[in-house]
C-alpha cells in the first residue's frame, strides 16, 4: 500500500504560499493578516499559520471545524480561538480520537437498553482539549480526523468562499487573527 | 493561494494513523484488507494488479434482511431494506449532523468520489445515512444536512433505540451518546465506515475514515464492473431473512 502515499510528502512546500506569522508581543497585541500573505515576525517568536480553512456547512448544520497548519519557532501552544458572534456562538479546541469499538448504548438523560455489542472496527469520537501543543520548529496539523477548532452554534451556514476572521490565542497571551476560507470539499 | 490538492493531502496525512490503526484492528478481528489481485477482466497484461482501498470481511456481513425508515422532511417515511437494486450498490454510513469533523469529511469525500464517476455508473449507486443521534437529527435537519452533500441521499432515522442498535449490530457498527455537557449538548462516538451493499444484501466492501475520493471512485468502478458481469466472487448464498 505504500506506493499510494508518497505524492503528498511535498505538500508542506506547496502550501507555503499561504503562510502567516504571528508576532510575539504584549498580551493585547493582535496581528491581522489574510490567508494569502506572509508576515515576518519580530521579537524572535513567531507562529506560522498555513492554509486556514473551514468546510462549508449544510443549511441545518450547527457546528463546523476549522483546520490549518501551525508551526512555531519556539515552544508554544494554541490555547483557544474566537470568532465573531455573527459566525458562531462559541468555539472549542477538539481532537478526534479513535477507540476500540465497544458499544454501551447509553442514552443521555434517560433510558438504556440491554442490547450492546462490540464492534470490530474502531469508534471515532471527539474530546475537548485545553490546548494544542506546538513543539518548537515542528508543524502541527489541524486537519480532518485530528485536531480542529470546533465552531459551535453557527449563526448561519458557512458558504464556500466565505472569509471568516478567527482569532487564535496562544500561550503567554499573544493573539493573532487569521482569515479562514470556506471550502465545499 | 491554495494548491489544488492541498486539502486532500492534509486529510490524508492526518488520517493515515487512523487508517493504519483501523485496518490493524480489522485484520486482528477477522476482516481482510482488500489488496486483491485482479487477474481477470482482460486487463491482466497491462494492469495485473487491481488495488482496492477498502476491506472485505470473511464471511461477509449479511444485512439484506433488515430495514429502517427513510424519512422525508415532512416526517413521512417508508422502510428501506439494506439491499441495492440489481447490479447496483447501496452505500450505508452511520453518522449524525452535529458531527463537525468526521461526518462532513466523509460525506464530502463521498460526494466528490461519486462526481468522478460517469453518470451511468453514478446512477447505480445510492447512499443512505443512518443517524445515530435521532433526537437532534429531526427529519428536517437530517434531510437538509444530507442534501448539502448528496442530493439523492436517503435519510434513515428511527427513534426506536432497539431497532437502531439491531441494525448497528448487523453492520458491526456501534455508537454511543455521552452524558450531557455543562454547556449543553452531548458528545457522540461512532464507527465511521462506509459500507457497500450489493443487490443480495451482502456488504461487499468497507472503507474506513480517511479514504480519499479518488480511492473510493476507483473501488466503486471495480465493484460496479464486477456486479455488471456477475464476477464478484461470493461463495455464500444470499441471506434473505432476518
Amino acid at each position: 500500500m505504500n506506493h499510494r502515499r508518497p505524492l503528498f510528502i511535498t505538500t508542506a512546500a506547496l502550501i507555503a504560499t499561504g503562510t502567516l506569522s504571528a508576532c510575539g508581543g504584549s498580551g493585547s497585541g493582535t496581528t491581522t493578516s489574510s490567508s494569502s500573505s506572509s508576515t515576518a515576525a519580530s521579537g524572535g517568536e513567531q507562529v506560522a499559520v498555513t492554509e486556514p480553512w473551514v468546510r462549508a456547512t449544510a443549511p441545518s448544520a450547527t457546528t463546523a471545524a476549522v483546520y490549518m497548519m501551525l508551526k512555531s519557532e519556539n515552544t508554544d501552544a494554541l490555547m483557544g480561538a474566537s470568532v465573531p458572534s455573527t459566525v458562531a456562538a462559541s468555539t472549542e479546541l477538539h481532537e478526534t480520537t479513535s477507540t476500540s469499538g465497544t458499544s454501551t448504548t447509553s442514552m443521555s438523560g434517560g433510558s438504556t437498553t440491554s442490547m450492546s455489542h462490540t464492534s470490530t472496527t474502531a469508534m471515532l469520537g471527539m474530546k475537548q482539549v485545553m490546548s494544542i501543543p506546538l513543539p518548537a520548529g515542528k508543524s502541527v496539523q489541524l486537519a480532518p480526523g485530528g485536531y480542529h477548532i470546533m465552531l459551535m452554534k453557527l449563526a448561519k451556514p458557512i458558504t464556500s468562499g466565505e472569509q471568516i476572521p478567527v482569532t487564535l490565542r496562544f500561550a503567554k497571551g499573544k493573539t493573532m487573527t487569521v482569515t479562514v476560507v470556506g471550502r465545499s470539499e | 493561494m491554495t494548491p489544488p490538492n492541498a486539502d486532500r493531502s492534509d486529510e490524508r496525512r492526518s488520517s493515515r494513523r487512523f487508517v493504519l490503526a483501523l485496518l490493524a484492528a480489522a485484520v486482528a478481528l477477522g476482516a481482510v484488507p482488500l489488496i486483491l489481485l485482479d487477474m481477470t477482466a482482460g486487463n491482466a497484461g497491462t494492469h495485473p494488479r487491481q488495488q482496492l482501498y477498502g476491506f472485505m470481511r470473511r464471511p461477509p456481513l449479511r444485512v439484506g434482511g433488515y430495514s429502517l425508515p427513510a424519512v422525508a422532511s415532512d416526517g413521512a417515511s417508508h422502510p428501506i431494506t439494506f439491499r441495492a437494486s440489481a447490479r447496483s450498490l447501496l452505500l450505508v454510513y452511520f453518522g449524525y449532523t452535529y458531527c463537525p469533523d468526521i461526518c462532513p469529511t466523509t460525506l464530502a469525500n463521498l460526494g466528490a468520489a461519486l462526481n468522478k464517476l460517469p453518470a451511468t455508473q453514478r446512477s447505480r449507486i445510492s447512499f443512505a445515512m443512518v443517524t445515530v443521534d435521532p433526537h437532534r437529527d429531526t427529519p428536517v435537519v437530517l434531510n437538509a444536512y444530507l442534501r448539502h452533500f448528496l442530493p439523492r441521499a436517503l435519510a434513515l432515522r428511527t427513534t426506536n433505540w432497539s431497532a437502531l442498535k439491531r441494525v448497528e449490530h448487523v453492520f458491526d457498527a456501534s455508537s454511543t451518546i455521552g452524558p450531557r455537557r455543562p454547556g449543553g449538548g452531548y458528545e457522540v462516538t461512532h464507527t465511521a465506515e462506509i459500507y457497500a451493499v450489493d443487490d443480495s444484501g451482502t456488504v461487499r466492501e468497507e472503507w474506513v475514515f480517511g479514504v480519499t475520493p479518488s480511492e473510493l471512485a476507483s473501488d466503486f468502478r471495480w465493484l460496479l464492473g464486477r456486479l455488471q458481469t456477475g464476477t464478484l466472487n461470493d461463495s455464500h448464498s444470499p441471506e434473505r431473512t432476518s
